[in-house]
């Protein structure tokens, strides 16, 4: 690690523990504003906006309904994530109460001026795309999301026109598609192609590289972000490393991995395709570990290619 | 509520079990501690009405026992399922359907044989009586016993009239002990019974997989009976 890397490494680290170090829910709005720029950055090609490479996702470990404690577990998780130099929340109306959990979670940390929404039209009803959107707006306790996908490709020749209209009128900033666990690549691909979308969403991690061929080079040539879904692969992969009596091998120390989660983000995010990783969790130590990923070096090529050879040897 | 329409079937087979599932583990777990935090000191009125089911089975009266079971279903559809569940899945309230539907036919069956029951009916097999008294002791006793085992906590445990899983496995052997039972009255519990498997599968926690070994058991045994019956007549 170079010394100037080396030096903002520390800096960050001080920060983060610093925010973290259980300062109460309330009260903390200045903390949470983290200044997110020292934290590695992508491009969002349909407009230059830089965005922090590490998100998160909120499928299952957000949806706790109306218990006050877990949402009071979950608050403090977010305050985690910002005071790490989180931006990027992705959430759905798919994904139960996690909406709304985010939403009070938003609203007690004073809502963080970092925050980038995206969340999801999830319905077969090609009428409710606005409609969609607004309960979900109201969820998040929110006037505008940053992002809207169609989830799933559900309906998505219906709701992708609407998100059009609705980003011309200023209703919302980007649109784009999700999809997950590599499915339906080839209609994906013909989206990306053919219909003005800022953001795609898909699966992609250390074992899971299938839209390396076709979809990542596309969404280059044709300028269109990526957000990598399930870098843990659901958590499986991350568990068995974890499980494993295999530490992480010294030469990744040097790319500012501390352990497993931030060896497979950095993978996943090193990728020039790749704008950002949204991983979920539960715990805030998780998010911890997660969240410094956002530091250190980006690998190279060459390292990328260390790494992958590294892993598969292992799992 | 979303229609299963939003789902595209030639994906299906690229789906796992806990794709369906938009819940951790540990937050089903709290929904039955609040459950049971909500429902007591209602436990001691549950527990009463086994002991009255047990006691009226013994005594051969089988006149109020449908309409209790039925007050139990809708208890935990209502409390349950509606209340709690739906907050976290959307499916709960299909859940909530299944125990509707089923208290709906145990009224039924009540209001149907309100007439026979006082009277003579043909007995049930000591056989079948047995097998329906073991499995809604199971249902009622061991099994709430063997989740607080397992997770080492009484408070997060399954009840009858409280919680899902105990009430179905008590309903349906207390099916088994009743006589002029519609067969098809079965199929709901057994359905609930695969369906919750299913999301304990899905939740990585295999003890509650015998839910799917009851189930299994309860209509080989059913199937049994009903062959042997035929044979016999
Ligand atoms: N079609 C779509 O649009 C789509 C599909 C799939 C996913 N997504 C989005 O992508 C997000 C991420 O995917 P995902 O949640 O399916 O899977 P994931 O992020 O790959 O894995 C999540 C799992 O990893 C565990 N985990 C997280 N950090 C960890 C750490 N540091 N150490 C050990 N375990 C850790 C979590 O458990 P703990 O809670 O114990 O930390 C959780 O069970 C989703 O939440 C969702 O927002 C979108």
């Amino acid at each position: 690690m170079h010394r100037r890397q080396f030096l903002q490494y520390c800096t960050v680290q001080t920060l983060a523990s610093v925010a973290m170090s259980g300062v109460p829910v309330a009260g903390i709005a200045a903390q949470v504003n983290a200044n997110t720029s020292q934290y590695l950055q992508k491009e969002i090609p349909s407009s230059g906006e830089k965005l922090n490479v590490i998100g998160m996702g909120t499928w299952q470990t957000f949806n706790v309904g109306s218990d006050e404690k877990l949402r009071l577990s979950r608050t403090k998780i977010l305050r985690t994530f910002f005071t790490s130099g989180g931006q990027m929340i992705d959430s759905s109306p798919m994904y139960g109460s996690s909406q709304s959990v985010v939403g009070d979670g938003l609203q007690q940390l004073h809502h963080p001026k970092s925050l980038f929404a995206a969340d999801k039209i999830w319905t077969s009803d090609g009428d409710a795309t606005a409609a969609d959107m607004q309960e979900s707006l109201s969820h998040w306790q929110l006037e505008k999301f940053h992002l809207l996908q169609v989830h799933n490709l559900v309906n998505w020749q219906a709701h992708l026109p609407r998100l059009q209209a609705l980003k011309e009128q200023g209703k919302v900033k980007y649109i784009g598609v999700t999809t997950s666990h590599g499915r339906r690549h080839d209609e994906l691909e013909k989206i990306m192609k053919s219909h003005a979308i800022d953001f795609v969403q898909l699966t992609y991690n250390m074992t899971h590289r299938e839209a390396e061929s076709r979809l990542l080079p596309l969404a280059q040539e044709k300028g269109i972000a990526v957000i990598a879904n399930r870098p843990f692969d659901g958590g499986y992969l991350v568990d068995r490393l974890k499980r494993s009596s295999e530490a992480i091998p010294d030469w990744a120390r040097d790319l500012g991995c501390k352990n497993w989660p931030q060896f497979l983000l950095k993978y996943i995010v090193s990728h020039p395709a790749i704008t950002c990783a949204i991983p979920a969790t539960s715990k805030v130590v998780h998010m911890k570990e997660n969240m410094g990923a956002l530091v250190g070096a980006i690998p190279t090529e060459e390292q990328r290619k260390h790494m992958l050879q590294y892993l598969l040897a292992l799992v | 509520m979303p229609a299963l329409g939003i789902l595209n079937v030639s994906d299906l087979s690229t789906y796992a079990v806990e794709d369906f599932i938009p819940i951790d583990r540990e937050v089903f777990f709290r929904l039955f501690e609040r459950q049971n935090e909500f429902a007591w000191p209602f436990h001691l009125l549950a527990l009463g009405g086994m002991v009255f089911v047990f006691v009226q089975v013994y005594r051969q009266q089988f006149r109020f026992i449908p309409a209790l079971l039925a007050v139990a279903l809708v208890v935990v559809g209502y409390s349950f399922h509606l209340r709690l569940f739906s907050e976290l899945s959307w499916t709960a309230n299909y859940f909530a359907a299944i125990y509707f539907f089923l208290a709906g036919l145990l009224l039924l069956t009540e209001a149907l044989c309100w007439n026979k029951w006082p009277g003579k009916v043909d007995s049930i097999s000591p056989l079948r009586c047995n097998f329906g008294m073991g499995l809604s002791l199971f249902g009622g006793v061991f099994y709430p016993l063997t989740v607080a085992f397992v997770r080492d906590s009484i408070a997060g445990s399954e009840f009858f009239s409280i919680t899902p899983d105990a009430t179905m496995l008590f309903v349906m052997g207390v099916l088994f002990m009743l006589p002029v039972i519609h067969r098809g009255l079965f199929v709901l519990p057994f359905l609930w019974c695969v369906i919750s498997g299913i999301i304990w599968y899905g939740l990585d926690w295999y003890p509650g997989l015998v839910l799917w070994l009851l189930a299994g058991v309860s209509c080989a045994f059913g199937l049994w009976t009903m062959l042997r019956h035929r044979e016999s007549s």
